[in-house]
């Protein structure tokens, strides 16, 4: 598997959602001409960079969550306790117990034209990579396990009620990130989310850590499957130490390991190089079923085929690949057992996992995900004592995400971070309660993927192994700001041609709910409805006015402020003021705003 | 902290700093739609990077000599391109190149490409991340660093017309170090998409034209980088992306470098000041599926590589020669030794490429040998050039920058190796240096 190789995908060839129709063809008199004169020469004062607050209950559900949605604001007013901190407390506990929680209507989706999510690791390996004989396998089946992950990502994002266990899901899957396009790996992506991070994403770390190490999706990923003592390839190893325990900031280099400093309870601080090859010869021999051309050669035997010898994709630990010398990892020797061949490297596990760097470092990816791009060093090392005391804890993270949730740090602070595309656009369709299924047997479910793709964040698309960056100076950029807008600009208004050109948004009944009195649905006051709701405080008046005035023009072809009072009659879509369409491109422009884009 | 220099100088509020605001005028898009043209400003820097560490072993494969010796039969056994396979090139008996790429051997053949051996940072790191980083952020031993080499080039740049349109584009769904807190830098991964174009046709234009409003004063990071977006997007709109006819009949390949590299050309002859364009590309990371000869992940890599900046060489050369400059690196090189799967792990020094009308062709750089005592550490080859004597070379002499201390904070002995024309100025190390005073404004 060649990490850093995104596939080439000719935009032409995308199965992309349609443009939308116009009876009159549109005349595009472009943005260029208009006559105001943006202004170039912004002085350094003008970027005073203050933004508004939103209380608690949005602040903390646009952090540990994809975004509020009206339902989590009813439940956790629902909550018992005297204060909203009480309540937001309230539901911190009840998030870091997500077995506790109902998603029955999550469920129930993803019983929607799903096929795969109940195989076993065999059958996604026997069905969808290798079938025993070796008939060939259809792309489209090919790639249905990978596929039927992403639409159940999208799912669970938008409508579940464990928003926080979908956002401990999404951070284990970048920390120990595997491309979804890499080779072979689609057909395997369901196992690897399903049995590997989300039975530990509120659970052990070190548990997760052994069932990543076995599993074929890292193993093909990393290349381990192929790691044989005559040689030993160092991919994984060096990622293991450098992205997945102890990191890169403990890296020493080339130097002797026994230059690294000692700390008080004895443990070398960091790594060298002479390290990760001592590791990637503990790492000999684990290997899947399947990794080897030698697994094919039944193929190949005298007939008949024995579809037995077939290969399974599950674990294999090959011993004559194994180096059974001793590995010396960090100035600690580590030993072959025969009797457990996988003594030496579970050992190396344990070890790692124990590890303050690895607690420390863990930590600090955690609050950065939760808090803020740097964040403060007391919260960090409050997580990372709790993970390093609990390292043996089947619920280990659950303990240390408590002292994260419940910090200061994090129930105090606002805008330190920006919503990266996949959590802009999930904020956006939790908002207007998109509810389009994504049966993968929709083909508008692949609209969605192929729409998604160029945000710069699709599901399980970052190329390397060390997932996606986690700072907003990453983010920041033309193409996935204007990539994540327009798939919000479309998802905002897509409606569904199978069922009466229905919106799959719920603006209407949101709007009709919140603003009861058809004649107070006024320009201004679906402008303040709607963006207060979505920001989590009022707009400011020039921002207010000139929403207001989109709100209010009555004719397309000639856009004109009307009168900002006046009812709005949303549920009419004629020509030539287009009522419901107007609101649905107002609201999702309220989506595209900078003040929408902060957690 | 720098001090300001000619173009406005602005500070984020603690988030990141952000420079210079020249860039993405659209004002400048109503004289591209009436044809304007102005021909002006520096020549192009094209700086191709490899991601993932491009195996310089095979890509110049030695032909000759005690290292080729080494080289088939002791370290790659499997893996090496043999000197029947690999192609010659003029005047040269030690080295030739992979025999995917014909491109870069005629190039090299008509002393357009120079080739610097055993490249690389002067601190050997085998890690991806690490080694990329420091060569984005331009330096390895000062940390905290909030811009890149890049973004500090734009601000030391005193040729870069303050109303340049677009000064730096990177053609990539993803954001690059390298540019880290310049805002003015375009990354653009596709421009026939990069409109706000999928809106009901009703309102998609007043949607734009609000937002465009709303974002026109920003005074947040946030709200900039939506402005610019928009901005941009306004001038991209305004380029005929679908006609597009190269020069010299060159044609791009059929994957996403090649669409990388024509939308740089095209942007380039559309005066928009474009001075620099980053373009990553991956997938070098071969520790399996190398693959050798023609065949296999290296030999698909190298073929493609070789087809894009052999098209980009002959379109930029058609109309602008002697204007361009393109710049090959890679974080590192790979492992001398192959490994279990006949592939290759991470290693160190590694060959680059310049290529350009100026460029004087031919080999540079010693090559430290294969033979078990002159490789790093017994396995890799060694570096014997400090990567940035070639990039500052480049700077000095096309792009006329030569603040080198403050684009490369640790860097003091600049080693020009004479691969290219242009004057050569004597380089300012102070890191502290205001360039205000040196252009004498």
């Amino acid at each position: 598997m060649n990490i850093f190789a995104k596939k080439y995908h000719k935009s032409a060839a995308l199965n992309k959602a349609p443009k939308s129709e116009s009876p009159v063809k549109a005349t595009k008199s472009s943005t260029l001409t208009t006559k105001s004169t943006p202004s170039l020469s912004i002085k350094p004062g003008d970027l005073d960079g203050s933004i508004a607050t939103p209380n608690l209950t949005h602040r903390v559900l646009s952090k540990m969550a994809f975004g509020p949605r009206a339902a989590d604001i009813d439940h956790i007013n629902s909550l018992p306790g005297a204060t909203e901190m009480d309540r937001i407390l309230a539901y911190i506990d009840e998030q870091l117990d997500p077995a506790t929680i109902d998603d029955s209507a999550v469920d129930l989706m993803l019983n929607q034209g799903f096929s795969t999510l109940n195989k076993t690791q065999q059958q996604f390996f026997q069905e969808h990579v290798h079938i025993p004989g070796g008939e060939d396998i259809p792309w489209d089946v090919h790639i249905r396990p990978g596929r039927e992950t992403i639409y159940a990502a999208f799912i669970r994002g938008i409508n579940s009620n464990r928003q926080l266990f979908e956002m401990m899901a999404d951070f284990w899957h970048n920390h120990f990130n595997v491309y979804i396009e890499g080779d072979n790996i689609q057909p395997m992506f369901v196992h690897y989310d399903r049995d590997v991070i989300r039975p530990n994403a509120l659970g052990n770390f070190r548990d997760m850590l052994y069932e990543v190490t076995r599993s074929n999706a890292m193993l093909s990923y990393l290349g381990n499957g192929v790691n044989e003592q005559s040689a030993p390839n160092e991919n994984y190893a060096r990622e293991l130490l450098e992205l997945h325990t102890i990191s890169a900031k403990n890296y020493f280099g080339h130097m002797p390991w026994d230059d690294v400093p000692v700390d008080g309870q004895g443990r070398r601080t960091g790594y060298v190089e002479a390290d990760v090859l001592e590791l990637s010869r503990a790492l000999t021999g684990w290997s899947f079923s399947g990794a080897s051309w030698q697994d094919y050669q039944y193929l190949y035997d005298p007939p008949p085929i024995n579809l037995n010898l077939a290969p399974t994709g599950l674990f294999m630990f090959r011993s004559d690949w194994h180096d059974q010398g001793v590995k010396r990892v960090m100035g600690v020797d580590f030993f072959y057992d025969s009797n457990d061949p996988e003594k030496d490297v579970n050992d190396i596990l344990d070890m790692l996992a124990e590890h303050p760097a690895t607690a420390e470092f863990l930590a600090t990816k955690l609050c950065r995900r939760f808090i803020a791009d740097e964040p403060p060093a007391g919260v960090v090392s409050q997580v990372a004592d709790a993970l390093q005391q609990n390292w043996q804890a089947s619920d280990q993270i659950k303990i240390a995400m408590e002292v994260l949730l419940k910090s200061t740090e994090f129930l105090n602070t606002w805008g330190e971070k920006i919503k990266r595309p996949f959590e802009r656009t999930m904020a956006a369709l939790r908002q207007i309660e998109y509810n389009f299924s994504f049966d993968p047997t929709n083909e508008y479910a692949s609209w969605h993927h192929w729409g998604f793709q160029d945000s710069g964040q699709p599901p399980f698309g970052w190329t390397s192994p060390n997932g996606y960056p986690d700072v907003k100076a990453h983010w920041l950029g033309a193409s996935s700001n204007m990539s994540t807008w327009k798939f919000i600009q479309w998802t905002s208004r897509f409606r569904d041609g199978n069922n009466g050109d229905v919106p799959f948004n719920n603006i209407l009944n949101i709007t009709a709910n919140g603003i009861p009195n058809a004649s107070d649905r006024t320009a201004n006051n679906l402008v303040n409805f709607w963006y207060e709701r979505a920001c989590g405080f009022p707009p400011d008046p020039g921002v207010q006015s000139k929403l207001a005035e989109f709100m209010s023009y009555d004719d397309n072809t000639n856009p004109v402020v009307g009168d900002l009072n006046a009812p709005i009659d949303i549920y009419s879509n004629d020509w030539p003021g287009y009522n419901s369409e107007r609101l649905f491109a107002v609201v999702s422009t309220i989506f595209l705003t900078a003040e929408f884009s902060y957690r | 902290m720098k001090k300001v220099n000619r173009r406005n100088f602005l500070k984020g509020s603690g988030l990141i700093s952000v420079a210079g605001m020249g860039g993405l005028q659209l004002g400048f898009a109503n004289t591209l739609l009436r044809g304007g043209s102005n021909g002006g400003g520096r020549d192009l820097l094209v700086y191709v990077f490899l991601n993932g560490g491009m195996d310089g072993l095979n890509m110049v494969p030695p032909r000759s000599g005690p290292d080729y010796i080494q080289y088939r039969d002791v370290l790659r056994p499997n893996l090496h391109i043999p000197n029947s396979m690999s192609l010659a090139l003029n005047g040269q008996t030690a080295f030739g190149m992979h025999p995917s790429a014909s491109g870069l051997a005629t190039l090299f053949n008509q002393d357009k490409m120079a080739i610097i051996h055993a490249t690389g940072l002067l601190e050997a790191n085998r890690s991806h991340f690490e080694a990329t980083k420091y060569m984005e952020l331009g330096t390895q031993g000062i940390s905290g660093l909030d811009t890149g080499w890049l973004t500090r080039y734009f601000n030391s740049s005193l040729h870069t017309p303050d109303d340049a349109v677009m000064p730096s584009i990177v053609p990539s769904y993803n954001n690059t170090d390298a540019v880290l807190g310049d805002p003015t830098a375009l990354v653009m991964a596709n421009p026939q998409e990069f409109a706000l174009s999928d809106g009901h046709w009703a309102w998609e234009e007043s949607m734009q034209n609000i937002l465009t409003q709303l974002s026109a004063n920003p005074t947040t990071l946030e709200q900039l980088v939506a402005h610019q977006t928009l901005n941009a997007s306004a001038i991209i709109q305004a380029i005929d992306w679908d006609n597009y006819v190269p020069g010299n009949g060159a044609v791009y390949p059929e994957s996403f470098l090649g669409d990388q590299l024509r939308t740089v050309a095209q942007l380039y002859k559309n005066d928009v000041n474009l001075e620099v364009a980053y373009v990553p590309t991956g997938g070098w990371d071969t520790h399996v599926g190398q693959g050798t000869g023609t065949q296999g992940q290296f030999a698909d890599l190298t073929a493609n590589l070789s087809a894009g900046l052999y098209a980009l060489y002959q379109d930029l050369t058609a109309t602008h020669n002697g204007r361009f400059t393109i710049v090959v690196h890679t974080e590192f090189g790979r492992r001398a030794y192959q490994n279990s799967d006949n592939s290759t792990d991470h290693g160190y020094g590694n060959p680059m490429f310049v290529i350009g009308d100026e460029v004087n062709g031919g080999f540079y750089g010693q090559f430290p040998g294969l033979a078990p005592n002159q490789l790093f550490e017994g396995g890799d080859v060694d570096v014997t050039v400090d990567y940035r004597d070639v990039v500052s070379e480049v700077l000095i002499k096309r792009q006329q920058n030569r603040f080198l201390g403050y684009i490369f904070p640790d860097y003091t002995d600049y080693t020009p190796l004479g691969l290219i024309n242009g004057s050569d100025l004597p380089p300012i190390y102070d890191l502290d240096y205001d360039p205000i005073f040196a252009s004498g404004f």
